[in-house]
């Protein structure tokens, strides 16, 4: 006779917060297996302390139960970044450090990403035509990242430009590319 | 992203394809650009080698553990099974695994709303052909390897509603609408086959309701290029390629044994788009004949009950050898059994398998 038991490990996010809301705390270790490590990544960028970082990573597993019972999670991966970077902005502002800069960096993030998404979407053949209208440096740095797969150290290295002007520039690049794909998309309806 | 990826990341191990790989997912990913970003802070990665679970998140049960707490069950009622085994699976157990071994309960197939997870480059690079012998889809009398004079399946019920392209969506905008779900399972009547190198594939016009472009790998561009703009021009040129010119070279390279290096391709197409039938179901063959059995289990598992379903009989078939290899034997004589009754094109075949003595 087999023992038979259901392994949360191969369960998506989504059945793992039911369960979680069944009250199955094995479900909050799977997402411990799956996220701590990046959310205690993410705190480092904010609070740049690894003890201070670790704490927060176990507070707000201490809290997850909780809050996923309050709130409606419709996707856990970006809620719970967003939860994670809320927690680590309100640590700074508890200690009266300057979170403005973080802050602003928020909307800038959620629209490289719409950018991002909008230049994996478009066809090839639409991507070349608006690269092509891109400024140089912008150009330079879509093509070897985008089309020749080439990583940001790779770019770097290829053009001399330092990684902030390679990430800066490929960002940049992505907003204008979705500008110009928009644009092309509105002449064509 | 394991913890341990995410270190080696940070401490520079990475392969430069596997960094683009990172990222390039970053760039759709807020929380993975965030942790990528946090890892350069000093600390970072000595601090996660140290992160250990707290007391009030419980663990989880690792494969280890089961393996350990079924193999101790085992040695009380291994004689029991194997008797109740033998009357049924002793073809199965042949394969080279005690039939009284552990069946896991996990799922055959991910769950339908999820992608299919796709084996790592470095699974890939560090994956051994198997012998001959064993190696499955290449059988002249496999069902995808009917003759190129048959280029379209019997008709079936009713007519296919064209495929829209997978959208790649960001993973964490909340506003992002899902992508478009696959049409419900249904029959199909004609649908357009192609073969390539006397492999069946879909015809890219029924998937996706146009021939989509592709990037080509660029790998074949010399880097000896003195003059960077001669390179751009060089590779820009190789670049654009036409779905079935992409599958051309990825269906040669599976017809030549080169595994490894079909998978690589159909990698990089599944990127592009991931619900592709034609990349899972070769991807899956790839993978068993790399020895890569769990995840050709999960390949072959979701090209069996994709909604395009003109590979579902062999995929079902290879599903359930790959259980096979994988030891769990009571699925595997199950999707047999199914396989048998169903009088498809495998059923004899599962028939004799169920039954050799």
């Amino acid at each position: 006779m087999f023992m038979r038991r259901k392994s949360t490990g191969t369960r998506t996010d989504a059945e793992l917060v039911a369960l979680l809301l069944q009250g199955h705390r094995a479900a909050l270790g799977t997402l411990w297996d799956r996220y701590a490590h990046l959310l205690f990544a993410v705190c480092m960028k904010y609070l740049k302390d690894p003890e201070q970082s670790k704490d927060a990573v176990a507070d707000l597993f201490a809290k997850l139960p909780e809050l996923i019972m309050k709130h409606e999670v419709n996707g856990f991966r970006p809620w719970v970044h967003v939860v994670m970077r809320n927690q680590c902005l309100m640590l700074l502002r508890a200690k009266h450090t300057d979170a403005t800069l973080f802050e602003a960096q928020l909307t800038d993030t959620t629209q490289d990403t719409l950018d991002a998404a909008a230049v994996r979407e478009a066809s090839l053949v639409q991507l070349e035509e608006a690269i092509a209208q891109l400024k140089d440096a912008q150009r330079l740095c879509i093509e070897l990242f985008h089309l020749q797969r080439r990583s940001y150290d790779e770019v770097a290295a290829s053009t001399g430009f330092t990684l902030e002007q390679v990430r800066s520039h490929l960002q940049n690049g992505r907003r204008n590319l979705r500008i110009i794909l928009e644009r092309h998309a509105d002449r064509n309806t | 992203m394991t913890r341990e990826r995410l270190i080696a990341h940070a401490e520079g191990r990475t392969s430069a394809r596997e960094r683009w790989e990172l990222e390039m997912e970053a760039t759709i990913d807020p929380l993975l650009q965030d942790a990528l970003d946090g890892m350069h802070e000093e600390g970072a990665v000595e601090a996660l080698r140290s992160l250990q679970r707290p007391a009030h998140v419980p663990a989880t049960g690792t494969p280890a553990t089961w393996w350990l707490l079924g193999a101790t069950l085992l040695v009380g009622a291994g004689s029991v099974l194997w008797w109740n085994n033998s009357q049924q699976t002793t073809a199965i157990a042949e394969v080279g695994h005690q039939a009284s071994a552990l069946v896991r309960s996990t799922p055959t197939a991910p769950p339908s709303d999820a992608p299919v997870e796709l084996p790592t480059a470095p699974e890939v690079e560090a994956a051994t052909e198997i012998p001959t012998a064993m190696r499955i889809g290449h059988g002249p009398e496999d069902k995808h390897m009917l003759p190129e004079s048959v280029t379209r399946e019997p008709v079936r019920d009713q007519a296919p509603e064209p495929m829209s392209p997978v959208a790649i969506t960001p993973t964490s905008s909340p506003e992002a609408t899902p992508a478009p779900k696959t049409t419900d399972r249904t029959k199909r009547t004609s649908v357009q086959l192609v073969f390539l190198s006397g492999l069946k594939l879909v015809q890219p016009n029924e998937l996706y309701g146009h021939d989509p472009s592709l990037l080509s790998d660029g790998l074949g561009v010399e880097a000896a290029y003195a003059d960077r703009e001669a390179q751009m021009k060089a590779s820009s040129e190789a670049r654009l390629v036409g779905y079935l010119s992409f599958m051309d070279e990825a269906m040669a390279r599976f017809a030549r044994n080169d595994h490894r290096g079909c998978l690589k391709e159909l990698r990089f197409l599944l990127r592009q788009y991931p619900d592709d039938v034609n990349a899972i179901f070769y991807a899956g063959l790839c993978c068993y004949n790399l020895g890569l059995y769990e995840r050709a289990e999960a390949l072959l598992g979701r090209a069996a009950t994709h909604s395009m379903d003109v590979f579902d009989e062999e995929a079902a078939w290879y599903h359930a050898l790959t259980l096979q290899r994988l030891g769990r034997y009571d699925e595997a004589v199950e999707r047999m059994e199914h396989i048998a009754q169903a009088g498809g094109f495998y059923a004899e075949r599962a028939r004799d398998l169920l039954n050799k003595k």
